[in-house]
């Protein structure tokens, strides 16, 4: 039942080891981001980077996996997320999420979803969830 | 889910583009996305939530988009950041579907912020899902870690 999840449940969480160039590469074909700094180290350090930069919608994409694997989740009604700071390739990147509202009435829940990479704050995105009634106990 | 009477879309006018959820499109993004090992092989995977992206990577949209931004003389010293993602789900997003975007551009303002909106709608006119790009105009060189 809805009722069983708190506000401040963590949602399982998903690290994502060492995001290398190959992935990155993936990701800039199927999305057709042509952005050099995604691809060209030459370009991404006279960007002012200090590596080629991870696409913000690569990691975007990871946290809404840590979402959509949560077994509450029905569906997702509204999916936002900041780009604080520039994630590197070829480290890792950690996903949290945690339930900050719960609306019992509409039987869904707001989301909160930080992606860091050592330890430092690069994405935080929200989602509105609505929920599957629970079997058992939140996990 | 709300129709076009309620959703206003305003702003300098890209185009429209018929655009696909076809599963080819569909399994290479959700096999790019996925952190661990898939191998795509599901009959009919599901629309990853952030998929809608890629449609703005498509070469006519993308070209659209290039030369409305290009008419800015700003564009030549500066690069584009993604600062913002917004996605509204007004309906689940089907595989193996086609639909229209219309695409549109707001700004750069003054501060050297713009926002690209989307709106995509369904066989039946029907919206489906919006969302809202935003991004800042930085000078080449001055993206800090």
């Amino acid at each position: 039942m809805s009722d069983t999840l708190q506000k401040g449940h963590q949602l399982p969480a998903l690290c994502v080891p060492i995001i290398t160039q190959a992935q990155i590469d993936a990701y800039l074909l199927a999305s057709g981001d042509d952005n050099p700094v995604h691809s060209d180290r030459k370009l991404a350090l006279q960007a002012g980077l200090a590596d080629i930069a991870v696409p913000g919608m690569l990691i975007m994409a990871y946290m809404a996996q840590c979402v959509r694997q949560w077994r509450r989740c029905e569906n997702v009604e509204k999916f936002s997320a900041r780009f604080v700071s520039p994630a590197l390739v070829n480290k890792d990147i950690a996903t949290n999420a945690r339930v900050v509202v719960i609306n019992q009435t509409a039987n869904s829940a707001i989301v909160r979803i930080t992606a860091k990479q050592d330890a430092k704050l690069v994405a935080i995105g929200e989602a509105r969830v609505n929920l599957i009634e629970a079997d058992g106990p939140d996990v | 889910m709300i129709g076009d009477a309620e959703w206003r879309l305003t702003g300098l006018e890209i185009g429209s583009f018929n655009v696909t959820t076809s599963l080819d499109l569909v399994r290479q993004f959700t096999q790019a996305t996925s952190p661990f090992d898939c191998n795509g092989s599901h009959p009919l995977p599901e629309v990853p939530l952030t998929f809608p992206i890629s449609w703005l990577g498509r070469p006519d949209v993308k070209q659209a988009i290039f030369l409305a931004l290009s008419e800015n003389p700003m564009m030549h010293s500066h690069a584009l950041i993604q600062l913002e993602q917004d996605f509204e789900y007004h309906a689940r997003m089907v595989p193996d579907a086609s639909y229209r975007i219309d695409v549109r551009l707001h700004g750069p303002d003054k501060n050297g912020r713009c926002r690209m909106e989307v709106a995509a709608y369904d066989d039946d006119h029907s919206l489906c899902m919006t969302m809202s790009v935003g991004f800042l105009l930085v000078e080449k060189g001055e993206i800090t870690p």
